[in-house]
């Protein structure tokens, strides 16, 4: 691989964050499948090479095969642009993730708060629902949803939890504030651009007629990235949720001795 | 001997025959016909169609493929099954032996095709004129087929039939075992990838799993052997030139091992990741992470900005930021390994000169300890040390690099040095040549010296 070829392949992949070489070459953009077979045939060392010069910049090069993960097809391999949980990729914004849910803009918390709130969801109808551990990378390709059931659960979301709130409890918070505010029309639209834009950025794959699949690379960034990111953010949540439980329990026992103390008196 | 398993092959001819017999006319609706399954639906006959196989096959290996009177299979079938009875028995040899035509499409070397109709689908063979019973062609290729085991566990049988097959130069059924069983790895490993990737999640699994994982590991470091084995056998056939008729060639035999191989080893790899994982877990109640309790809590508690925006960057969606570098951005900045490493080869050591700088570190490097402990004492002097045992060092450039090394006592002395310097000049031996020069002293800085020092410099 010349440096000329190593800076397409680099490019590309910045880019698009993956090429598929597989023998089946529909759905492959030209120069996909040219980077593909370059990437084939180039020796180990470029290949080193390359992965040290994309972990400069922030990222993990990985190469898989069909003995590494279901949905890749024998004699065919997949590499992925994988971001790095201890690196920052200067070369990746996610600052636009508002802008495309807020195209009108003036609205940049609204719109990442419903960003951050569809995303939560669109995950737990992903793993959480399959009863799919974030480390269950293989589980990918059954992975689907349709857009109905997503709406479903974000309506069902707002409507069956968040209005459901004592407003005193949630003074001053954004997230309720802006999910309250809903008028009907907002679950919709903003459905539709976050789908529009997790399958733009390769996170997620539309498989047609409303059906949407989490994409390889999305599953492969979860397995890779979800220890160092969510898992702390849950753990608190968890411990939280045992506090209560524990709290709960030392309430009823101590009612339960009050009420024994009561009878015996 | 291993019983006999019907089940896979009736499974995959209950659908078959499904659509043999379907009633549908081409173009109609996609719709599956409610299957029309008449009969008890108490599995009684096929558990007595099982035994009645596996007998006549014992009694055909005892006799040489001879006829059983009736009595005789009855009588063996009774003997395994208590509640079996002789109607019973008798009518599912009836059945058995009675062939039912299949018809199928068939083409004559890539001409049209046509349907023709085939008999020969009875099971058992019945004797012309008298009452006995044998397995027909059919039955004992079923039987085989039934009796198959495709389980990882032996992939050894399987490797061994390779070896032969090379060794007697049938290298078209050799690409097959090959195929099959990379095939096979393949998929076992992805269920081994999937289990590993459970118990990533804290689950614990089955105790059977984990009973069975030493037998697939000793399995495997067996496995290995053999292809080492099947792979001398292609290196020999290469090395002698074998002439062989095959028409696969002895190259694509060669890569092919080598993939097996691999996959083998890969599987194996994984086989101990799992089992160092299985050892680690304890629980089995593990539930995945709930993300919409993630969702609820972070509206009654707003997470921070950067805690959001931390998850986001490697989790979220992104997109590229300004100019993505091009190829030409690398050129002569991305350098080739293995130029490296021919401008090493280059070099010529016998006319190889050691540049002064690395010629004074590794002086300073061999003397350091002697330097210091001077130092530590007192003073470190020129004529000193070349009187004392920094003279006796070995080298041509001996002298050079201890004047060197006084004069940049920073590198390697540690803590503030002063130096002094005076024009009384002193003649000293060093490597049996006069030299002559002045007067330099190094020691450890002391504020009480400080104008002294001034002064001298």
């Amino acid at each position: 691989m010349t440096p000329y070829e190593m800076g397409m392949v680099n490019a590309f992949l910045i880019k698009h964050r993956k090429i598929e070489d597989r023998q089946d070459k529909r759905g492959l953009q030209r120069e996909e499948r040219d980077l593909a077979v370059i990437l084939r045939e180039a020796p180990e060392e470029s290949i080193r090479d390359l992965g040290e010069l994309l972990s400069g910049q922030g990222y993990e090069f990985v190469t898989l095969s069909s003995f590494d993960v279901v949905g890749v097809g024998a004699n065919s391999r997949v590499y992925l642009l994988v971001r790095k949980a201890d690196a920052q990729c200067p070369l990746l914004d996610i600052n636009r993730t508002a802008e495309r849910m807020d195209a009108v803009g003036g609205r940049g918390v609204s719109a990442k708060i419903w960003f951050t709130q569809l995303w939560l969801l669109h995950l737990d109808l992903l793993y959480t629902q399959r009863d799919r551990s974030p480390y269950e990378r293989n589980r990918w390709v059954e992975a689907t949803f349709t857009k109905g059931m997503f709406e479903q659960a974000v309506r069902g979301h707002i409507n069956g939890y968040v209005r459901r709130l004592n407003p005193a409890e949630v003074l001053n918070s954004p997230v309720y504030e802006a999910l309250d505010a809903e008028k009907g029309a907002d679950i919709e639209r903003y459905t539709k651009r976050f789908l529009d834009l997790m399958c733009d950025s390769g996170m997620l794959e539309d498989k047609g007629g409303g059906v949407y699949r989490q994409s390889l690379l999305s599953a492969v960034e979860m397995k890779e990235n979800f220890d160092r990111s969510l898992a702390p953010v849950m753990l608190d949540m968890q411990s939280d949720s045992s506090e209560k439980t524990f709290a709960l329990a030392a309430q009823q026992l101590l009612m339960q001795q009050s009420d024994t103390e009561g009878n015996a008196v | 001997m291993p019983k006999i398993d019907l089940l896979p092959l009736l499974k995959i001819s209950a659908r078959l025959l499904d659509l043999h017999d379907s009633k549908r006319t081409l173009g109609e609706s996609t719709q599956y016909q409610t299957e029309d399954r008449r009969g008890h639906g108490d599995g009684i006959y096929l558990a007595i169609a099982g035994e009645v196989l596996e007998v006549l096959q014992e009694h055909g290996k005892r006799s040489g493929e001879e006829f059983s009177s009736c009595e005789a299979v009855t009588q063996a079938v009774r003997d395994r099954i208590e509640w079996a009875r002789d109607p019973d028995i008798e009518y599912v040899l009836n059945v058995l032996s009675r062939p039912s035509e299949l018809k199928f499409m068939h083409s004559e070397d890539g001409g049209e095709s046509h349907v023709i109709g085939d008999k020969e689908t009875n099971l058992v063979e019945k004797a012309a004129h008298i009452v006995a019973f044998r397995l027909s062609r059919v039955g004992r290729t079923a039987l085989a087929i039934a009796m198959d085991n495709m389980d990882i566990t032996y992939i050894e049988g399987d490797v061994t039939k390779l070896i032969r097959a090379i060794e007697s130069g049938r290298l078209t059924h050799a690409l097959g075992f090959i195929e099959r069983m990379v095939d096979q790895l393949r998929y076992e490993q992805l269920a081994l990838i999937s289990l590993i990737e459970r118990t990533a999640g804290g689950r614990r699994l089955g105790q059977e799993t984990i009973v069975e994982l030493e037998i697939h590991r000793e399995t495997m470091r067996r496995t290995v052997e053999l292809v080492e084995t099947a792979k001398s056998r292609v290196d020999e056939i290469i090395r002698l030139e074998v002439q062989l008729t095959d028409s696969v060639p002895i190259g694509m035999i060669k890569s092919r091992v080598q993939e097996l191989a691999g996959g083998i080893v890969r599987y194996g790899r994984e086989l101990s990741r799992f089992a160092e994982q299985a050892l680690k877990v304890s629980s089995s109640t593990v539930r995945a992470p709930s993300f919409m309790d993630l969702a609820k809590k972070w509206v009654k508690e707003v997470p921070a900005k950067n805690q959001v925006d931390t998850v986001l960057a490697v989790l979220g969606p992104s997109f590229p930021v300004g100019m993505i570098p091009m190829g030409s951005d690398f050129a002569g900045i991305v350098r080739a390994r293995v130029e490296k490493s021919q401008a090493i080869m280059q070099i010529d050591l016998e006319t190889f000169d050691q540049p002064l700088e690395e010629k004074l570190a590794d002086w300073i490097e061999a003397n350091l300890e002697k330097l210091r402990n001077r130092l530590d004492s007192g003073s470190l002097m020129l004529e000193q040390a070349l009187l004392e045992e920094l003279a006796d060092t070995a080298g041509n450039n001996f002298f050079g690099c201890l004047v060197a090394a006084l004069t940049s006592p920073e590198e390697w002395a540690g803590g503030d040095i002063e130096g002094i310097l005076s024009q009384t000049l002193t003649v000293a031996k060093a490597n049996e040549v006069d030299v002559m020069f002045s007067h330099l002293e190094l020691r450890k800085r002391d504020d009480r010296h400080e104008e002294s020092v001034d002064d001298t410099l």
